[in-house]
């Protein structure tokens, strides 16, 4: 594939004039609630069931005692919780309205949609602006739509897993997004239909103060295989954006699911997301993961390996500048015998930035045979940048094996200095070296993909050092 | 009083089936030796025999001197005579190898006896010369951060202390140099005597000019195929297996 | 020594700046303990440790058990009372707030000549003891200590111990807490503050209900090395809580741990160890590490080993392996003629072994 292709603006730091026709205004209350149900359209249990998320989320506190200190200048006061042009999705581009339409391009989403995508679900802030799939999936019955529409169309498999890889009550952000969700993707792909080329969904946020919950569930069914692609971009803005996401996925008897994330939000994004992914018998569930962007991020990836022999993955990087604080990691529940998974998490922290590891890996009891290894690796590259590893390992029993390795470690002066004397710069230099370091990851990531990010870093790297 | 093999077929654990039936009878007092290419399951006749956990036996069956080998446990089958030098010895973190051949003899001694520990490191002090080890690696860890060639050398040590009737050397020659390959057969040479027998599983023709073997096998696809005198061995050297599959078509 | 007459206006400045100094610490670490609350579940530095359950048993039993007034020899001692009043826990200030009050019991040991002979100091309690023992070894000097302490059953011993080693001297510390009975107790909280020094530090925990463990070792200066090693077969209920820091202050220094249990029977075993290098202390070398070997499937193990890292220039790495017996090793053996309790517990002995060993060297 012709690499220009892409030359596309991967950092997403414009903006559009405001346009919206509903606007939630500030704040979450029973009242906002009942504004966003009634611009959606939403039936009456789906009401009460958001107004007990909020109850819920009013009671439950804030993970202060282990959160990173930054979570405590979250004011749930001053986000604006639903923002759309209205609820129904185009099904073309010409459909989208102009400005949509324009962001999109910018971004270059249509392009890559036609260049090697088979489904595309493009949100701009709290709604999908455009979703469509290749006519070919949709005859194998495979669904691909925003999560209202899920709801309202396919309510009799949505609503049997809606919350329930990631249940209200599971923590504050869990409840907040089931009372506040709006947009993401359901998907379902029927049994044995393996998907050859990803489906997308790009996040933008556009307007200032933004709060985004989107809400995605994907299930595959029996053998069934997808790979799902989420891109996220905002512009800059003086005032604070929250992010706060639910992804749920289930992969039944030997299906499989690959997630792969590359979020590039502005650093005034608070990016609190929660992703769980449930893995039944032989299935298995891997999360592909890379964060960039926002100020503060905290995401820890999980599979619940329920089913015998399931196999869970999480490939995690990590890119934390001056200003940010990348709280990221991953958590594996072995809760079947014989299940394996497998942790690779790779931090580049620059200036004064920190990146922290932070994972969870159990062997519940009575299991047997069960696996996990966990790799961390860290790279500083100023004397000023921070790292952190926070693992907690449980295991169970004398039948299973779990392993972690964490290391630290610089950029070798001594091949900056080769490098250098070979005239490249001392930006390159390090941009090389960085790229060394985490090339085995970057090969996880879609051809497209990892193009892409090889771009961003270099960027990172010039901005920083260059 | 012999090690007799009989129709021996075994597999990795839910695996594929490796050994096909297997008939082999080694008297006391012979060497013998097992020779063919990769895969054929030369290793995997050392572990059945000696008990590993990743096989099972299917079928057939295996007599140490009348006694069923298979009905016993893996230390069993040692104290029973048999013993197996590892293609690959395994490192035992933390525990000295003077503690391991200790615990290794004391369990050979009847109930309420006590090795005489005095005669034990005398005996192994002077075995240790024999093949040219460092006496310090009496307090050192069972083959940890040995190099491949003194783990080799370690397992002969075990051999010559544990007095075997029947002996396999697995690979015993591979990852030794001249010098080494000489200590290593010179202590097997001077271990062979009327009441013991060995199997010696190679590649090569080596180790076999070194330890000269009475008999001498080709196991092709799980079976044995060819026995015959020395003179095998100077055939296989020149011509390699390919014979087996000209002899298949 | 200069008599105060004859100092210069430096000096009393500098003496004047230290005791400000202190008393600003010694507020301040009033104002901890006023501020302190007994642990509970969301005390992070008692996760997994049942504080609700473990940390007010103890309690408990100290406050029962009244204070031991007749032998209190460190009572009159303030500078050892405030050495104790600094001293850093992990999680447990409330803890050691209650230890004070009971303050007196122990020993405290400067050691200015090289010893021969370790130097003992054992405790033993027939229902609970607070002991606090003071080591400082002075520049220069090679020394090793062996602290023993002895629970009777259903009593307790909470301890703490100060370590100060100056520039150059060499100290091994073995530490062997040991229960009689079926519910003896025991929690050390341990602060080693090496100033350039060699320190070894060991612990054993045997036949004890619960240990809880606390030792925070500081790096002050370059060159000071630091290496901290556990070794313990648990059986049947037994709970061991290790919490570790390995703090460098300054860079150029080195720290290594290595924690290694063996868990039989229902035993559980928590480590949570931190490598904090704080910002500043370059060219630092760190390690940790967290081995476990599980022999029963009703054994449990939590392991949470932690970096913090704010410098340049280090090399830090952390590990925790938790598994069952290599099936190879067990083979090996067997196919010696060992038989299988022997093979299973010389391959357990032997795992423990290469700490005690790293130890010794």
């Amino acid at each position: 594939m012709d690499e220009t292709t892409f030359q596309i603006d991967t950092r997403g730091a414009f903006s559009m004039p405001e346009n919206h026709k509903f606007d939630a205004g500030y704040g979450l209350t029973e009242e906002t609630i009942d504004y966003i149900c009634d611009a959606k359209g939403e039936p009456d249990w789906l009401r009460q069931f958001r107004k007990e998320a909020l109850r819920k989320f009013n009671e439950m506190p804030m993970p202060f005692h282990w959160a990173p200190e930054g979570i405590r200048n979250v004011d749930f006061e001053n986000f604006r919780y639903y923002l759309s042009h209205g609820a129904t999705p185009s099904r073309t581009w010409e459909e989208v309205p102009e400005d949509m339409k324009r962001t999109f391009e910018r971004l270059g989403v249509p392009e890559q949609e036609r260049a090697f995508l088979a489904g595309v679900d493009a949100q701009y802030d709290s709604e999908t602006a455009y979703t469509n799939m290749r006519e070919e999936l949709q005859k194998q019955g495979v669904i691909f739509v925003n999560s209202t529409e899920g709801l309202k169309e396919y309510e009799h498999i949505f609503r049997p897993w809606f919350g329930k890889v990631i249940p209200v009550g599971d923590n504050k952000f869990s409840a907040l997004n089931h009372a506040a969700f709006s947009g993401g993707s359901f998907i379902y792909v029927p049994k044995g239909v393996k998907l050859a080329q990803p489906l997308q969904a790009y996040f933008r946020i556009n307007s200032e103060s933004m709060g985004q919950f989107e809400r995605t569930l994907i299930i595959a069914d029996e053998g069934a295989e997808l790979m799902y692609m989420e891109g996220c971009t905002a512009p800059q803005y003086d005032s604070a954006t929250l992010h706060s996401g639910v992804v749920e996925l289930v992969a039944l008897k030997g299906a499989r699911i690959q997630y792969v994330t590359v979020q590039n939000w502005s650093t005034n994004v608070y990016n609190l997301v929660i992703q769980r992914g449930l893995a039944m018998e032989d299935a298995e569930i891997r999360w592909i993961d890379c964060n960039l962007g926002s100020g503060l991020t905290m995401k820890y990836p999980a599979v619940v390996l329920q089913g015998r022999r399931a196999r869970g993955e999480v490939v995690s990087i990590s890119l934390a500048h001056s200003g940010q604080l990348q709280d990221t990691g991953a958590r594996m529940i072995h809760a079947a015998p014989e299940t394996t998974s497998n942790i690779v998490a790779k931090s580049i922290s620059i200036g004064e930035g920190r990146a922290s590891y932070r994972g969870e890996v159990k062997v519940l009891k009575g299991m047997k045979g069960c696996k996990n290894n966990t790799e961390c690796d860290a790279l500083l590259i100023n004397p000023a940048s921070r790292t952190d590893t926070y693992p907690a390992i449980t295991v169970h029993g004398n039948a299973s094996a779990v392993q972690h390795e964490a290391s630290v470690s610089q950029v070798d002066e001594e091949m900056l200095f080769y490098l250098q004397q070979r005239g490249l710069t001392r930006a390159q230099a390090m941009s090389l070296a960085v790229n060394g370091f985490i090339n085995d990851l970057v090969k996880e990531f879609p051809m497209e993909y990892s193009v892409e990010l090889r771009r961003l870093i270099d960027l990172e790297m010039e901005d920083s050092i260059g | 009083m012999s090690l007799v093999i009989k129709n021996l077929h075994a597999r990795v654990k839910d695996g594929a089936p490796i050994l096909n039936g297997i008939n082999l009878e080694i008297p006391r007092g012979e060497v013998h030796a097992i020779m063919g290419p990769n895969g054929s399951g030369k290793s995997t006749l050392s572990k059945v025999l000696c008990g590993h956990p990743d096989y099972e036996v299917t079928a057939g069956s295996a007599e140490l001197d009348g006694q069923d080998l298979f009905a016993m446990s893996v230390d069993e089958r040692s104290r029973a005579g048999l013993f197996l030098a590892f293609q690959y010895p395994v490192e035992v973190p933390g525990v000295t190898n003077a503690n391991f051949m200790r615990a290794a003899l004391q369990a050979r001694l009847p109930k309420g006896e006590e090795l005489d520990a005095v005669s034990f490191y005398k005996e192994l002090r002077s075995k240790m010369k024999q093949l040219g080890m460092d006496p310090k690696f009496t307090a050192r860890a069972v083959n940890e951060g040995f190099s491949g060639g003194e783990k080799k050398r370690n397992d002969i040590l075990q051999m010559m202390m544990l007095n075997p009737s029947y002996a396999i050397l697995d690979e015993t020659d591979s990852g030794l140099d001249v010098d080494a390959l000489r200590i290593v057969s010179d202590g097997v040479n001077a271990m062979r005597a009327p009441f013991r027998s060995f199997l010696v599983i190679t590649h090569y023709k080596r180790l076999l000019d070194y330890i000269h073997p009475d008999v001498v096998h080709v196991l092709y696809q799980g079976q044995i195929v060819r026995t015959a005198g020395f003179e095998l061995v100077d055939h296989i050297e020149q011509h390699g297996f390919d014979f087996l599959k000209t002899s298949e078509e | 020594m200069d008599s105060p007459q004859n100092i210069s206006m430096e000096e009393a400045f500098a003496l004047a700046e230290a005791e400000a100094k202190l008393s600003a610490a010694l507020l301040e670490s009033k104002e901890r303990f006023s501020k302190a609350t007994m642990p509970d579940r969301l005390n992070e530095d008692w996760r997994f440790g049942r504080p609700h359950v473990y940390a007010r048993e103890l309690a408990a039993r100290i406050t029962a058990a009244g204070q031991p007034r007749q032998a209190a020899p460190l009572e009159q001692d303030d500078d050892l009372r405030q050495t104790e009043m600094l001293m850093p826990t992990i999680g447990s200030d409330a803890l050691l707030a209650l230890h004070l009050e009971h303050f007196g019991t122990g020993e405290a040991h400067y050691i200015e000549e090289n010893t021969t002979t370790p130097l003992h100091v054992s405790y033993t309690a027939a229902t609970a003891l607070t002991p606090s023992t003071f080591i400082m070894v002075a520049p220069g000097i090679r020394a090793e200590v062996e602290i023993t302490y002895t629970c009777a059953d259903s009593s307790c011993i909470f301890a703490t111990c100060n370590i100060q080693v100056a520039e150059g001297a060499e100290l091994r510390v073995r530490v062997h807490a040991e229960g009689h009975g079926t519910d003896a107790r025991c929690m050390l909280i341990t602060n080693i503050q090496n100033m350039g020094g060699k320190v070894a530090h060991l612990t054993s925990y045997k036949s004890l209900r619960w240990a809880r463990e606390e030792t925070v070792a500081e790096t002050y200066t370059p060159d000071s090395e630091t290496r901290l090693f556990s070794a313990n077969h648990l059986i049947g209920e037994a709970v061991l809580d290790q919490h570790t820091k390995q703090i460098h202050h300054s860079g150029g220094a080195t720290s290594d741990l290595l924690y290694k249990n063996v868990l039989a029977d229902n035993a559980t075993a928590t480590f949570a160890g931190n490598i904090y290098v704080a910002p500043g202390a370059h060219h630092t070398d760190a390690y940790q590490s967290n081995r476990n070997l599980m022999l029963s499937e009703d054994a449990t193990v939590n392991s949470l080993p932690g970096l913090e890292i704010l410098a340049d220039k280090v090399r830090c790495s952390h590990g925790s392996a938790s598994g069952p017996m290599d099936e190879e090793q067990l083979f090996y053996l067997l196919s010696r003629g060992i038989p299988h309790y022997e093979a299973h517990q010389l391959i357990a002995s032997g795992f423990l072994d290469e700490a005690i060993e790293k130890f010794n060297n």
